[in-house]
């Protein structure tokens, strides 16, 4: 058995130099809130095992460290002293400077041999008490026991079973692990997806990288052999330019050969000028002969006209006198005549068929006459007003519609006269009430003759009314007579309009209105028709006669000057022909004569002044020639001739001169000479034409081949723009493989550590439950006083139990709250026992907090029975439990009260 | 026959990328092979060296491309009275379409192009310098040939092993042979005091261990009188650090510093690995770090628990058990470590920090 005997606290919590004694049995450390009573569990635990973070793999000191420092500073630290089954020992930590000592408390020599634990400290805790921090807390010490209802009560039981078939005991659940491998491993797979997805991307861009290097080394290989290639032209290029020289020197040869041969043509030509320009004439003087032979030319020319002119008009003049000789006998006409003598002759055709027109007219317009005379003859006369008086008469004969006001008069008058009888009836029935009433009064009632006054008045009343009522009815009747009498003298006079409308339309033949409008208008037109034609007939009739008059009168008159110009013989037409015709000649022939004459006269003129000029030029170019002292033209033409022939040899030597300086432009003779002088003596016929050619050619080849290589080397700045780095990528790929193998290697770490643990918890618990079930099975006994003394452990951790008074096994839940609480209670100690080996101190702080008295007192029985083989540390805030235990037994356990330590 | 000085290098792997390294710390690191190319050639220049002598590997095939070329060609060009003779390697492969072949070198590089023996005359050296490319096939060279240079100093130039090569011992003792120069070998070989592999002048991984360099002297038919020269721009260091005893990160980061103080930390690399129970935060170990031009670091594979105290604790319990079983499990040690790792902070630490 292991006790805890002294606890000594130097500073700790609210205590200082504080000391308690406990004895092996029963310990009941009493105290409210904020007393200490955990102060002092805690005390303990921390001298047992140090305020170290259990399990971790570096010291880490939990918050009870800082929790319980002395609140007024000073010692923080203490001492406790327990027996085990080696003997008795004191602890003696300083908290302070996590320093522990441990000595024999027989002898006060330092225990020395001790191991240690992971925290670097002797671990003596775990040898004497078999227990570790976790398995101390988690078994021996217990705070609030079970909770309040019983079901909680039982789940409570099968979770501690539960944790020690997973952990022994300690704490340490097994499945919270695995729920924790298994998140991490949730998050490493995450991790290990993001690396293959890096891994790929970096791979991806590594491929492309390695194409666009092997690309470039591509083009890079190509540019290389561009260059030998474009090396290779420019070499052939240098060969062609050293034949194009050769060339050039032929070419220059030939140039000097052609200019030697110009010069010669131009002295040829030089002698042949020097000569012509010693027999010619100047152009101007040349020039004047020229205007003078022209002038002579024109002269004679002129001079031929002239003459030929003068002849015709003289021809021209004797023709007019001989016409105006023959036709004498027209002295005495002129064109009047002959426009009178048309217009004669004009109105005698014309008047002719003028007259048959108008007379064909006439007829026409009798014809017209006669006809309208008879349509007129057939319809009736028809006076101007005859519509107006029919419409008149229709007017008259229309229905007279009967005055609305004498259906008024009439209606009023009927309820007037209904009136008028209704009040000769009242008036007939207030005659007869008055005698009766009197009657009345004079043989029944005299007071009944009071009623002959209203009827009195009533008949009074109606009298009036009915005086008036028949002044109405007279009016109404007089009335009403005057509207009928006006009614039959309208009905009177529409008849008589319909018998003269009725006679009218029957005088014009017709059976309506319509009708008679038609015939009417059908007779006002004809009217109107007839007077136009007899206005017209007249009209042509006066016009016909003057015609006839003025005909008879031209006709004499022409045939009086036919037969003064000998045409009287002839017809009308012919006649007139022939005279108009001599007449005009006659005429024309007077008009020209003068004319002519004056023609003739200037032509003679101007034919003598031709003669002279002519005679005067000719002597002129005489002189001219005699100053040439040459005979004839030709003569002077042919000095002409020199000089421009001259002229024209100038022109060709000038030319000459310019094809010899234009072949010497560019270069001086000097250096062509030099250029000739260089052509080898062996050189062959080579054309110039043909190098120049195969220069162009390959001129374009290098060029080609340049823009080629430009345009290789372009594409290789583009790659290398965005040409990443191989090698680095391929740094980035290892590490990102590195990482991805070191994630898989966790991974598979991981998979391993979850599958050892699940396994683990599956052997463990099949392990531990019958061990559990003969250990509580045992101590239950013992706390029931033998009632319940077999029960079964399952594996899921629920507990059946043999119930005595059924005779088989029950579910723990099924028994009283009470029963299960001791159930709980011996689990706790059972398991302690399991996983410790032993009979060690159970801690119990504020465990019956929840219970009633009655649970209580039955607990505390237990405790008192078990205080008599272990220690029991019950820590309480309840004085309760000390006054029971004072009756439950008094003496049998040690009080320790906080409250009223000194 | 009169001494030729030389310069012997090969495996500069020019442009290649570093395993393990971030692309940051790579893209300076082929800086630095190309720094060293320069530097190499400055030697040559400052020395008058008759032989530049490149037997493999200088440039990673894969990865190099033109203006790295470029480079390459200027660094030659710089030395016009030295002949660069080139022996092409299995990394930098002559493939047809390889800037070996295209590329317009100066006039003073000699690559051979062909994996069969072929050779350049050098008159004003009255040397004959042998060479071929990489061949993936072993032997089948003509060694034979190299015997009718007699009266001429031959010199080898080659990629591979004299295993590899097949030079026959025939070849090895001509009297007129002045110098085998072999690569391939990232460390610096010596097969014999006339057959030598300088071995990379820049280390390329954590894995090199000695010193990097050429070998510069003259060589002749007498002996070859070569020296190692260190020409490596940086180093690396793989070291191993307790850290038992320290509270947080930052003393972590502290004491790394202390070791790596005398080591040039602003220069070289290294990779450390954390001993000790704890377990750290590396990268809050990083941020601690400043001045370091590089430096990985990795922590044992301990679970950071005193595992036979926890066992002893929760010998009765699931997590003695459990330690146990994986103790027991047949699978790779790095598995059953992180699943002991994680089962015990699943259980006892209540969270599991997996990556």
């Amino acid at each position: 058995m292991v006790t805890v005997d002294r606890l000594k606290l130097y500073g700790f919590g609210r205590f200082q130099d504080t000391e308690f004694t406990l004895s092996p049995g029963l310990n009941v450390v009493f105290g409210g809130n904020e007393a200490g009573k955990s102060t002092v569990h805690s005390f303990i635990e921390a001298m047992l095992f140090g305020f170290w973070k259990p399990n971790l793999p570096h010291k880490e000191p939990e918050p009870g460290w800082e929790k319980y420092r002395p609140w007024q500073g000073g010692a923080y630290g203490g001492e406790l002293e327990y027996t085990w089954s080696g003997g008795r020992v004191k602890v003696v930590r300083n908290f302070a400077d996590n320093t522990v000592q441990v000595f024999n408390a027989e002898d006060g020599r330092p225990i020395a041999d001790l191991p240690l634990n992971s925290w670097g400290e002797p671990d003596f805790a775990r040898l004497h008490f078999g227990c570790n921090k976790l398995i101390f807390r988690n078994t021996i010490s217990i705070s609030q026991l079970g909770s309040a209802t019983d079901t909680a009560v039982v789940l409570e039981v099968r979770k501690l079973l539960s944790n020690l078939a997973q952990s022994g005991g300690s704490g340490i659940s097994a499945e919270k692990g695995l729920e924790i491998l298994q998140e991490a491993k949730g998050q490493l797979d995450f991790e290990l997806m993001k690396s293959r997805t890096l891994l790929e991307q970096v791979k991806t861009r590594l491929a492309q990288a390695r194409r666009q290097t092997e690309e470039a080394a591509r083009l890079e290989t190509e540019q290389y052999r561009l260059a030998r290639k474009l090396s290779n032209l420019e070499g052939e290029r240098r060969r062609l330019k050293s034949l194009a020289r050769e060339a050039e020197s032929r070419a220059a040869q030939q140039k000097l050969e052609r200019l030697d041969e110009l010069r010669r043509q131009r002295d040829s030509l030089r002698g042949l000028w020097q000569e012509l320009s010693r027999a010619s004439i100047a152009p101007d003087w040349h020039q004047q002969w020229q205007s003078l032979q022209a002038e002579i030319e024109k002269a004679e020319e002129l001079n031929k006209i002239l003459s030929t002119a003068w002849a015709e008009a003289q021809e021209r003049t004797k023709q007019l006198e001989e016409q105006i000789e023959a036709l004498a006998s027209y002295r005495a006409f002129d064109k009047d005549t002959l426009i009178e003598m048309s217009s004669a002759w004009q109105m005698q055709v014309k008047g002719r068929q003028l007259i048959d027109e108008l007379q064909s007219q006439l007829e026409a317009l009798s014809r017209e006459i006669r006809e309208v005379t008879g349509q007129l003859s057939a319809l009736p006369y028809f006076r101007p007003d005859t519509l107006e008086q029919a419409a008149a008469l229709q007017a008259q004969t229309r229905v007279q519609q009967v005055d609305e006001s004498h259906d008024e008069l009439t209606a009023e008058l009927d309820a007037q006269e209904s009136k008028l009888s209704k009040l000769a009836t009242l008036r007939w029935l207030l005659l007869t009430a008055l005698p009766v009433t009197a009657a009345i009064a004079w043989q029944v009632q005299p007071m009944a003759a009071l009623l002959a006054v209203p009827l009195l008045g009533a008949i009074i009343a109606v009298q009036g009314e009915t005086k008036r009522v028949n002044l109405r009815c007279r009016t109404l009747r007089r009335e009403l007579y005057t509207l009928e009498m006006e009614f039959v003298n309208s009905q009177r006079r529409r008849e008589q309009a319909q018998r003269e409308l009725k006679g009218l339309f029957s005088r014009a033949g017709v059976g309506s209105m319509e009708e008679l409008e038609k015939k009417f208008q059908t007779f006002v037109e004809l009217s109107d028709r007839h007077r136009d034609l007899l206005r017209e007939q007249k009209y042509l009739t006066e016009k016909l006669e003057s015609y006839r008059q003025e005909s008879a009168e031209k006709s004499r008159e022409l045939a009086e000057i036919l037969a003064s110009v000998g045409l009287d013989d002839m017809a009308m037409e012919e006649a007139l022909a022939c005279f108009r015709v001599n007449l005009d000649k006659y005429l024309d022939a007077r008009m020209f004569l003068a004319q002519c004459q004056e023609q003739e006269e200037a032509a003679r003129l101007r034919a003598r002044q031709a003669q002279e000029d002519l005679a005067a030029l000719q002597a002129r170019a005489q002189e001219m020639m005699a100053e040439l002292s040459v005979q004839s033209p030709a003569e002077v033409e042919k000095l002409a001739a020199n000089y421009t022939r001259s002229q024209e040899l100038q022109q060709e030597i000038a030319a000459l001169e310019q094809r010899i300086q234009d072949m010497l432009e560019g270069s001086d003779e000097d250096s062509l000479r030099e250029q000739a002088a260089a052509l080898p003596p062996d050189a062959g016929p080579a054309s110039y034409a043909d190098i120049g050619e195969r220069l162009e050619k390959l001129d374009s080849e290098i060029l080609a081949l340049q823009a080629e290589k430009s345009e290789g080397l372009g594409q290789l700045k583009g790659l290398y723009s965005k040409l990443p780095s191989l090698a680095e990528l391929t740094e980035e790929l290892w590490q990102l493989e590195a990482r991805h193998q070191d994630l898989e290697l966790s991974m598979q770490a991981l998979e391993l550590a979850q599958k050892t643990i699940l396994d683990l918890a599956q052997e463990m618990h099949s392990q531990l439950a019958p061990e559990l079930n003969v250990m509580v099975s045992s101590l239950v006994e013992r706390i029931t006083g033998g009632k319940y003394n077999e029960l079964q452990v399952e594996s899921d951790m629920s507990i059946n139990v043999l119930a005595p008074e059924r005779g088989d096994m029950v579910d723990l839940s099924q028994l009283s709250g009470g029963t299960v609480d001791q159930f709980y209670f011996a689990c706790r100690v059972a398991i302690a026992d399991l996983v410790t080996g032993g009979d060690l101190p159970l801690f119990l702080d504020d465990s019956f907090v929840q219970y009633d008295d009655r649970r209580l007192r039955s607990m505390l029985s237990l405790l008192v029975e078990l205080g008599r083989s272990r220690q029991i540390i019950l820590l309480t805030c309840q004085r309760r439990e000390l006054n029971e235990l004072a009756q439950l037994a008094p003496g049998r356990y040690r009080a320790i009260d906080l409250e009223n330590m000194g | 026959m009169g001494r030729i000085k030389v310069v012997h290098t090969a495996d500069l792997h020019l442009g290649a990328p570093c395993r393990g390294l971030p692309p940051s710390i790579g893209r300076q690191r082929r800086k630095d092979y190309m720094q060293t190319l320069a530097k190499i050639s400055e030697i040559c220049k400052e020395e008058q060296t008759d032989l530049l002598l490149i037997a493999g590997d200088l440039w990673e095939e894969q990865y190099v491309t033109r203006p790295l070329v470029d480079f390459v060609a200027d660094q030659f060009r710089r030395i016009p009275e030295t002949k660069v003779v080139i022996a092409p390697g299995n990394s930098d492969f002559n493939h047809p379409n390889s800037f070996y072949r295209e590329y317009p070198w100066p006039d003073n590089v000699h690559i051979f192009h062909e994996p069969h023996l072929s050779s350049i005359w050098i008159p004003h050296l009255n040397a004959r310098i042998y060479g071929c490319a990489w061949r993936q096939e072993r032997g089948g060279l003509d060694w034979e040939q190299l015997k009718d240079s007699a009266g001429a100093q031959v010199v080898v130039v080659a990629y591979g092993t004299p295993e590899d090569l097949a030079i026959p011992s025939s070849i090895l003792e001509l009297s007129n042979l002045a110098y085998v120069a072999l690569g391939g070998a990232h460390e610096h070989v010596v097969w014999s005091p006339k057959m030598l592999a300088p071995g990379s002048p820049e280390p390329l991984d954590f894995s090199c261990r000695q010193g990097h360099g050429i070998l510069k002297g003259s060589i002749g038919t007498a002996a070859a009188a070569l020296e190692f020269v260190s020409v490596a721009r940086r180093r690396f260091y793989t070291l191993d650090l307790d850290t038992d005893g320290c509270a947080a990160e930052e003393e972590v980061a502290q004491r790394i510093l202390d070791a790596v103080e005398a080591l040039a930390p602003a220069e070289n690399l290294f990779a450390v690995r954390l001993a000790g129970q704890a377990k750290w935060d590396v990268l809050k170990v990083q941020d601690y770090l400043d001045g370091v031009f590089y430096i990985s670091i990795a922590q044992s594979a301990g679970t950071g628990y005193d595992i036979e105290t926890i066992k002893k604790e929760h010998s009765r319990g699931v997590v003695g058990r459990y330690i146990a079983a994986i103790e027991q499990t047949q699978c790779p040690a790095e598995v059953a470590a992180r699943a002991l790792r994680f089962g015990l902070d699943a259980l006892l630490a209540g969270r599991v920090e997996a990556w």
